[in-house]
């Protein structure tokens, strides 16, 4: 235990006090955060500004006016409707006029094939059946009748695969998790083994009777703490800016199981951050050098890059139950599965377990790897002295 | 202490050690010398269990390198000609970090330590960054990372290579006072110092030993009488 304490202790120290890997792990994920938060929120739609809604005649009785003046809608007075709402000043227009029977209104909800008038008109149409319902019940309620009249048939809808919904905050999420992981990773991974080899302190690391797998688990512990506070750091950068901006679309909201799934997504992080650690490790492991080792961990990043965004491209590839044995790929999977507060045990486990499976074989792997460079490598240079 | 029999090494098609014949008593000092890619680093290579040999028998203090290659870890100590420390640790970390790698422990850790500063004059330069330090410097935190397990035997492959006169002069002092009750096989290709230093002298030349003598250090055969000996007993294309 000393010798895998002291090995971390050592890598740690140089960590810190290296400049790379601080501006990678550190200043990146702080500042590099908020700044793509920023333009995701610039681009996306402005579900907070108020969608302006023209109304020029309407009962005052009814509270028409009302419901059609709460956020994200806001009654303008204008004296031109239909001419603003082809100029954009408007998003809808909303004419009320007696309807055919008395004592009954029509409204007509206007809009524009604009993505803001689009969504206005609907939640205009969606206000006001729900106000007319509202009435209806009073006026039911007035007569002595009860309003379950109106909704003979009670229909709930109910999605049983929750994995072909789309899931926006699980693939966003698990690409947090996943790239931030890896890109954390990657400059410790790579100046632990290859780094050593190229400075030829390996040599004398491996001349002491420090067994191998020690030497490796120490490395990896010091990997896996960098990557996890680069991750904690980015994942805190973008909570905070998700707190700021109020991004709806990408709000996890967690069912009953709270605390369930969010200890099982806990778990899950710091086995995929181990997974990609160990990977990463195995890659630089065999390069000789900081940049060699760079090359092999572009891959690296791909593998575990691609799967996280599968699932956005091709949401159905969520269901396939085999991919939750697929190193890397389950991760993600499991992940976005998550977050949508589904805690599926016959997925949980296959991808802790293959993980946790992967993570020692590749670590085993990554102890003879440095040994067997030093052993069967000719020295730089090529000729023995 | 140092037992080498048939010992046989083979890169590709490249024969770097022939069957290779020798043993090392305690308190030897043993220079070895040859020219360029005689098979001198790989000797050092296979004594340090870095690389396994093709054939024949290498032990250290009667550990096999092949079969208890962690026992001759523990046993051995050397120094390259390249210092190559940790850059970012200060030599009193690399120190501290190699000596829980010997399985040190904490108090008597510390104080081999900085008994370590002490002798090699390093006080001065301990608490700073490696990467800052002379050559001179860091081949002496080499030197002290190398017999901070205090060795019964110490490899020290051209460990002057690139010093001054004063540096390459505390080095040897301190090897002089160390070699007491151990054998340090001392590769280099300076003369001078193995007269001074060495009580016996091995060549090896492409791969085989030629030549394997005793000296007295500060005895009569001089830098340019040994340099004279080896030339002659090295195959002539090499000259």
């Amino acid at each position: 235990m000393r010798t895998i304490i002291g090995v971390m202790k050592k890598e740690l120290l140089e960590t810190i006090r290296d400049r790379r890997t601080l501006i990678v792990s550190v200043f990146i994920p702080i500042l590099m955060m908020p700044l793509m938060m920023a333009v995701f929120i610039y681009f996306m739609p402005r579900a907070s500004a108020a969608l302006k809604v023209a109304l020029p005649s309407a009962p005052d009785s009814l509270g028409i006016r009302e419901v059609l003046d709460e956020s994200p809608l806001a009654v303008v007075s204008t004296p031109d409707p239909l001419a603003d709402l082809l100029a954009g000043k408007v998003q809808v227009v909303v004419s009320v006029a007696p309807g055919e029977r008395q004592n009954r209104l029509s409204a007509t909800v206007s809009h524009t094939s604009e993505r803001s008038s689009v969504q206005a008109a609907a939640v205009v149409s969606e206000r006001l059946i729900r106000l007319g319902k509202t009435l209806s019940v009073q006026e039911l309620a007035s007569l002595g009748i009860d309003e379950s009249v109106l909704e003979p048939i009670t229909v709930r809808s109910s999605a049983v695969d929750a994995g072909r919904r789309s899931n926006l905050p699980g693939i966003f999420f698990s690409l947090i998790v996943v790239i931030w992981t890896t890109v954390g990773a990657m400059y410790p991974a790579a100046d632990v083994t290859a780094g050593e080899r190229e400075r030829r302190t390996l040599e004398n690391l491996l001349m002491t009777p420090a067994p191998d797998s020690r030497v490796v688990l120490g490395k990896f512990v010091s990997v896996y703490v960098v990557s996890l506070v680069t991750l904690v750091l980015a994942a805190g950068a973008t909570a905070a800016m998700l707190e700021i901006a109020h991004i709806e679309a990408l709000t996890i909201r967690l069912g009953e199981n709270a605390v369930g799934v969010s200890i099982a997504a806990a778990v899950l992080t710091l086995v995929t951050t181990a997974l990609i650690s160990a990977a990463e490790m195995i890659a630089s492991a065999y390069a000789r050098s900081f940049r060699e080792a760079q090359t092999y961990l572009t891959p690296i990043f791909m593998l575990v890059i691609i799967p996280g965004i599968l699932p956005a491209v091709v949401p159905g590839v969520i269901a396939k139950g085999f991919l939750y044995y697929v190193p890397f790929m389950n991760n993600t999977l499991a992940i976005s599965e998550l977050s949508l507060s589904i805690l599926n045990w016959r997925h949980y486990v296959p991808v802790v377990v293959v993980s946790l499976a992967v993570t020692v074989w590749l670590l085993l792997q990554t102890a003879g790897l440095l040994r067997a460079e030093v052993k069967y490598r000719q020295p730089p240079g090529g000729r023995q002295s | 202490m140092i037992e080498v029999r048939n010992l046989t090494k083979v890169y590709g098609r490249v024969v770097a050690l022939d069957g290779v014949t020798f043993e090392v008593s305690p308190g030897q000092v043993v220079a070895l010398v040859g020219p360029n890619a005689a098979g001198k680093t790989t000797l050092f290579r296979l004594l340090s269990t870095l690389i396994a040999p093709t054939s024949g028998r290498a032990a250290v203090c009667g550990h096999d390198v092949v079969t208890a290659p962690r026992r001759v870890r523990a046993v051995v100590g050397a120094v390259y000609s390249e210092p190559a420390l940790y850059e970012r640790l200060t030599p009193r970390e690399v120190l501290h970090y190699f000596g829980v790698l010997y399985d040190l422990d904490g108090s008597a850790l510390k104080d081999r330590v900085e008994e370590l500063i002490r002798q090699l004059g390093l006080e001065e330069f301990a608490s700073r960054l490696s990467g800052g330090l002379s050559r001179g410097i860091r081949q002496r935190v080499a030197l002290a990372r190398a017999v901070l397990h205090q060795p019964p035997v110490l490899l020290l492959d051209e460990p002057t290579t690139g010093l001054d006169f004063q540096s390459s002069h505390n080095l040897l002092r301190f090897l002089s006072e160390y070699r007491h009750g151990r054998c340090i096989l001392f590769a280099t290709h300076n003369f001078q110092e193995v007269s001074l230093l060495c009580n016996r002298l091995l060549v090896l030349d492409a791969g085989r030993l030629v030549l394997d003598r005793q000296l007295t250090p500060g005895g009569a055969l001089g830098a340019d009488q040994l340099r004279e000996m080896v030339l002659n007993v090295i195959r002539s294309d090499e000259r």
